[in-house]
Order: structure tokens, then sequence, then C-alpha cells
């Protein structure tokens, strides 16, 4: 446990927060900022609600003696990114009433508003919860969106374990009521209860903490990326239990050799009514032992290395009272969505649909995203459900409704993508919004997927596929560290290039090239698949290929992520 | 804005008609009373909405440098507040290390009723006579037209409340004020 004397200053803000309220009331009606107390930009993260500003403004706002142009994020908690037809309308609604870049679909299965200003933060979180919905815990140090593999083919499975991710995200919702006081002009209880968190605790988590449930043998979810994972292990189309995975992360800062992306090591097999204590036991362990001194050293991933596995699991068998059963063998065949139609066991259809970076807009002579949705919203008899690599299913269409819903897909220009590579890239939203961008990534895509795509197509691989991922800083939110080939901005225009992950999530890549421009990136590129199109072996994939030609040294764990990176780099 | 361009009626000029490195001629038209109060213990009020407000920088900014111990109390309006904050910056940095003691906001277009700095007036008028009461001085720059006189109506509403209402009695005692040099006007 930390050193009381060197406790990190978001853990006394929280301390201080009286359960997650902070001085929000008063900052929301401060009428001389469009922003919130500095502490409260803190607290505000476990409503779900982040302070941005327009950075493309900035330095026009500060010679005109203006603050910040000042804008808020909201993003739902939405476990398995399920939401009804109506729920979908409703937030499509509040997106074009208070947010002035409409939805946006997350990496983690959510719905996002950007530039949402204070006076509408209230009412836009009103009409959230007016539509059976809510913002709690989708940022901050907790437990954040549970996310749920939403395409499988076998639909009786996937009600199983949908139903538990529903089930872990409501056992693990902060408890305070906190947000209801703030937002919903919920009444404040004189007899609060005495233990207001029973497994967070007062100052909740050192760290964000990120839950997955996979159905094999797609890896949409990328459980190995998360703090904790279930893996569903499916016999004869029952689903028996999960292998549970713990310490996968993203995040590392820039020449920090000392923080780094790690995939999750497999702890063992649970069965489902197991799958609640267990991820009880795997938090309140990292809630205990996490490293609340240095924030960069916080996460789950640094704990089990600190600790070691076998300690680890030791007390997560401890807390959950039984014992780990073996893991059962798994098979993952990639990570990306399954998009277009896919028939389920029984019967219904799901339809995949590709939204460029979950942005749902009308593009002008373009596909029509929004009206396309809103529309089919108002006939669709199934559900919706945000993927994982920020498109959208349309969940259990009747065989009967199939032709109507394929004709509003078409009316509306919602075409499959340009390549396979495009379906599959990913990138997190960036600038202009995000405070930590130090480069374009959202914005970036489309340009890099066309010039990548037609470099294959030069060299002979039309359509070729491979795992491609952009961020605008090493925090990874679009997960780029198992990416066969990741850009991770490092300035305007600049990156670094890493190379050689596996398009199934299952190996983390490695840096080849450091704050590079973006004609060096396509640059190399060029040669790289000029040499894949003339050397591969048949059926391999291009991140292997890299490693086998030595190109790029394979990284085996998260430890020796920055080992064995070329002195050109 | 709005669509339509639309130019400063000086800075116009100076773009259309010179070049870097003309001379230009230009008056300072005097307003000798327009004054801070000779004491720095003065309370001032300072009514300023839109361009109005161009002098109340330099007073806050004196009354600081000064290390004067009287309040300074602005009133500020204008269109919106994503927009129009006219000197936003500076004020939250005044108000942070007290040099502006208080800042009230009314910004017309911000909601569906439209807002003006004489609102604000009327919403705080007990404590604006508090004020006046403990000898402040009032300051009003701006438009003429019609800030300048709704203003003037609502400083005698609020004055008229030390006479039950009466409103002849409130403007007896805004007169009192203005010959008293404690309610000082630049208008235009």
């Amino acid at each position: 446990m930390a050193d009381k004397d060197t406790l990190s200053p978001v853990e006394g803000i929280k301390t201080r927060s009286r359960h997650l309220r902070g001085t929000l009331e008063e900052s929301l009606v401060d009428p001389v900022t469009g922003a919130i107390a500095d502490d409260d930009t803190q607290v505000s993260k476990f409503h779900g609600i982040y302070q941005q500003d327009d950075r493309d403004r900035r330095a026009e706002r500060q010679r005109q003696k203006l603050e910040p142009a000042y804008s808020f994020m909201i993003r739902g908690r939405l476990p398995g990114g399920r939401c009804t037809p109506e729920q979908w309308l409703a937030i499509e609604a509040l997106g074009e009433q208070y947010a002035s870049t409409g939805v946006r679909i997350t990496t983690r299965q959510a719905f996002q508003f950007h530039g949402v200003v204070k006076g509408t933060l209230k009412p836009t979180i009103q009409g959230i919860d007016q539509a059976l919905l809510d913002t709690i815990a989708a940022c901050g140090d907790v437990n954040r969106n549970v996310m749920c593999s939403p395409n499988p083919a076998l639909s009786s499975v996937h009600r199983e374990v949908d139903a538990l991710a529903g089930a872990l995200s409501a056992h693990l919702t902060p408890q305070t009521r906190a947000y209801h006081e703030i937002w919903l002009d919920g009444e404040k209880l004189t007899d609060a209860p005495e233990v207001v968190e029973p497994i967070y605790g007062d100052t909740y988590l050192p760290r964000k903490f990120k839950t997955g449930f996979v159905i094999p043998p797609q890896n949409d979810v990328d459980v190995y990326t998360q703090d904790l994972g279930f893996i569903a292990i499916v016999e004869q189309g029952a689903l028996i239990g999960f292998n549970v995975t713990a310490g996968g992360g993203m995040g590392s800062t820039h020449g920090d050799k000392k923080t780094f992306p790690r995939l999750a090591d497999t702890l063992g097999f649970v069965t489902p009514d197991q799958v609640l204590d267990a991820a009880t036991a795997v938090v309140t362990t990292q809630r205990d032992f996490g490293n609340r001194s240095d924030r960069k050293n916080a996460r789950l991933k640094y704990t089990i290395e600190s600790m070691g596995l076998p300690a680890f699991r030791e007390q997560v068998e401890t807390r959950q009272g039984f014992a780990f059963a073996p893991a059962r063998e798994v098979q993952f065949n990639e990570s990306g969505d399954h998009l277009g139609w896919v028939e389920a066991e029984d019967g219904v259809w799901h339809f995949g649909l590709f939204i460029p970076s979950g942005r749902v807009r009308d593009h002008a002579q373009g596909p029509q995203y929004q009206t396309g949705l809103i529309e089919i919203a108002k006939v669709h008899q199934g559900e919706f459900r945000m993927t994982p690599n920020q498109n959208l299913i349309i969940a259990g269409v009747r065989v009967e409704d199939k032709a109507r819903v394929a004709g509003l897909l078409a009316a509306h220009g919602l075409a499959q993508p340009t390549s396979s590579l495009a379906a599959g890239a990913m990138a997190c939203v960036a600038l202009p919004t995000c405070a930590l961008a130090m480069a374009d990534a959202e914005r970036f895509l489309p340009e890099l997927t066309d010039e990548v795509s037609a470099l294959f197509t030069r060299h002979g691989l039309p359509d070729q596929n491979l795992s491609m991922r952009v961020t605008g800083c090493p925090n990874g939110c679009a997960r780029p560290f198992v990416a066969e080939v990741a850009l991770v901005g490092k300035a305007p225009r600049h990156y670094n290039l890493y190379l050689g992950g596996r398009h199934n999530g299952t190996r983390l890549n490695k840096l080849y090239r450091e704050n590079i421009s973006v004609e060096r990136v396509l640059e190399i590129l060029d040669g790289l698949i000029a040499s894949y199109a003339n050397n591969r072996r048949e059926g391999e994939a291009f991140g292997d290929f890299c490693i086998r030609s030595g190109v790029i040294a394979e990284t085996t764990a998260g430890p020796n992520f920055h080992d064995s990176v070329s002195d050109a780099a | 804005m709005d669509g339509t361009a639309r130019h400063g009626a000086v800075s116009r000029a100076v773009v259309d008609q010179f070049e870097e490195g003309d001379e230009i001629e230009v008056f300072v038209e005097p307003n000798t009373r327009f004054r801070l109060p000779e004491h720095g213990d003065t309370d001032v009020i300072m009514i300023g909405p839109g361009t109005g407000v161009a002098p109340f920088r330099s007073f806050v900014e004196h009354r600081a440098a000064q290390e004067a111990t009287g309040r300074n109390w602005l009133f500020f309006g204008d269109r919106t507040f994503s927009e129009d904050f006219l000197y936003q910056s500076e004020w939250q940095a005044h108000l942070r290390d007290g040099a502006l003691t208080r800042i009230d906001l009314a910004f017309s277009r911000d909601q569906q009723e439209k807002v003006y700095v004489q609102d604000r007036l009327r919403e705080h008028a007990a404590e604006l006579l508090e004020w006046i009461e403990g000898g402040a001085a009032i300051y009003v720059c701006g438009d003429a037209g019609a800030m300048a006189p709704d203003v003037h109506a609502a400083l005698i509403e609020i004055l008229a409340a030390r006479h039950d209402g009466d409103l002849d009695a409130g403007a007896t005692d805004l007169e009192t004020l203005r010959r008293e040099r404690r309610y000082l006007r630049d208008v235009y």
C-alpha cells in the first residue's frame, strides 16, 4: 500500500470529493467561465463527463483575451453496446440538440457526445436518464464500460454472456448518490449509508479498469488488452464457463521505458455463476495493491508485474473463495468486426454496418449514416449493438424484415467500406477535442487507409487486409499496440511507427521508427509491402512476415516491449 | 457574422484608406469628469456593456496598482458568452486576485428571453442600494441610445426603494448623485 505522504494529488481530490460530489454543483452555475473547477475536472470523469476545449482555436482565443473554447464530452455506460431502437433515437436527438458533432461510437462499445457546453450538461444527462440510460463510471478511476462481443452467430450463448456483462456492469457501478443529486435533482438523503462504496472504498481504484467479455473465435473485444477479461468457453453450442484473463492494458508514455503496453495473463477457468465473485476479487486486489503514488504505474498490469503472477493469483483466489480451474483451449481468428449480413443460429440476421470512426453523420454526397439509422430505428424490431471497432450492428433482424432493412441501407448509401484495410482500421478521436492528442488520428485515418490500400494494390495485392490503428498519443485508446501496423502521434503530422502485432490481438508490436513524417511512414510501408509481396509465404500475415524477415523483433511480453528496438529508430 | 460580412466603423476606414507607415490624425475627446473617485476606499460600480467596458479595464488595473481598498463591481453584457465576453480572461484574473470584487453578466442571445445589464441591476437592487448608501460611485459607459436610458431608469427604481417606490424621489436621489459626481456617464 502506498505511503500516505507520497499519494498522487488525484487521491486527495477523490478523498475530498465526498464520494464524487466535489464542487460540481457550484461549478455548473458559475457564469464567468465555461469550465468547471480544476479539481472537479477529475471528479466529473466518474460521471462520464470530460472537460475539453477546441484546440484548433486555442491560439486565436488567447489573442482575443477569451478563455479556451471549453466544452464537454459525455460518454454513456452501455454494457455490451446494446440499446433499443427507441434509445437510439433518443441518443440521436440529444446529440443533435446538445452535441456539436452528433453521436460518436467509441472503441468500448459506448456512445459519446462532444461539444456540450456547461449550461446544457444537466439537460443532456437528464435526457439520457429519460432514455433509461446513464453515464456513470464511463470514465475515471473505476470499472469502465463493460464490453461484450456483439455479433456472434450463437444467439443463445450471446444472450447469456451479455446478461453476465450487464450484471457485472451493474455490480461494479459506483453506488454513491452523487450522480442523482447533481444531474437528476435527486434528494439528498439525510441517512446516508455508513459504507457508501462496498467494493470501491472511498477513493475508488488507483486508475481506470477495463473489462470485456469475448465469444471466440472473433476477438473483436481485444480481450487481452483488457484489465479483466472473460473468454466464453462453448461446448456443443452451450456456454460452460469462461477463461479469466487479467492485466492487459495499452497505455504508455513516450520515452518512459517503465511504462509499456501489456497483454493479459490467463488465470484459469470459472463457471458462469462464479463470474461476479472472480471479478470482484480482481477489482479489490487492484484496489488494495495498485500504486496510488505514481499514476503512470497504477494500472493492474503494473500491479501484476510488481507482485508477480503467482502472488496475484493467490490474492484473487483467496478473495473469491475458490481456486481457478485449469484454463481451456482458446482460438481467435481476428480482432475486427464481422461486417455485412450474418445469419444467427435461430434464424435471425445481424447486419454489421461500417461507420468510419464511429461518427454518425450524413456525408455530403456520401453515405447518410445519421438519417439512415434514424429511418432504420423507426422500423427495426430488434436492437442495436455498438461494436468494439466503432461500428454498429443492426441486430435481430427477422428474415421477413431483412429486405426492408437492406433497402433502407441502400437508399442512404450505407455501403460497405472501400477496402478490407479500411474496414478493420481504427483511430481514436484525437484532435481537435482531446487534450492529450499530439497528432490527428480520426481526421487522418481516411487518408492513411486510402494511401496504404493503394500501396497494396500497386504491389499486386489488391484488398489485402492487415490490422492498422492510429492514435493521437500513447494512451492507446484505439488499442494500437496489438496492431500489425500502428501509428502513434508525436507531433502534428509526425508519428511513431510500430510493426509486428498479430491481427487476432494476441501479440504486441514494437517500435520501428520514432517521430517520422507521414510521407516517411508511407515510404517505409511502400518498401515493406514490396518486400512482403515478393517474399511472403502462402497465407502469411504481414505482422508475422515483418518478424520472420527480421524487419522487427518480436515483443513476447509487455516488459520487453522496449527491447531490441533498432538503433535506426 | 450570421453569414454576412461585417466591418468595424473605424477599423474599416483604417484598412481601406491607409497603408502601413502612413500618418493619421487622432483626436482625444476629453471627458474630464469620468474619473475614478479621489479616495481609493470608495466603492465603485461600473456598468459597461459592449464596447462600454473599455474604460473599466484601466479603472480596475489602476485601483489594483494603487492598492485601493474600495470594492469594484462590474456589470457587463453583450450578445453571446462564447464569443462576446470582452476581455474575459482578464476579468477572470482580476476576480482571482481580488482586483475585481464582483461581476454580473448579461448575454442577450444565450437564452430565449433577452437579458440585459439593467435586468441584472434590478436583480441585485438590495445589494446595490447598500453599496450606494456606503458611498459608492456609479459609472455608466457605452450606448447612449437604448442602454443608457434603460440603465438610468433601473437606477431610479433601485433608489426609489428607499422611498416606498416613489419614482420621483428616486429620480431626485439620482440627480443628487450626479451633482455629487457619484453618477458619471461616458455614453455615445
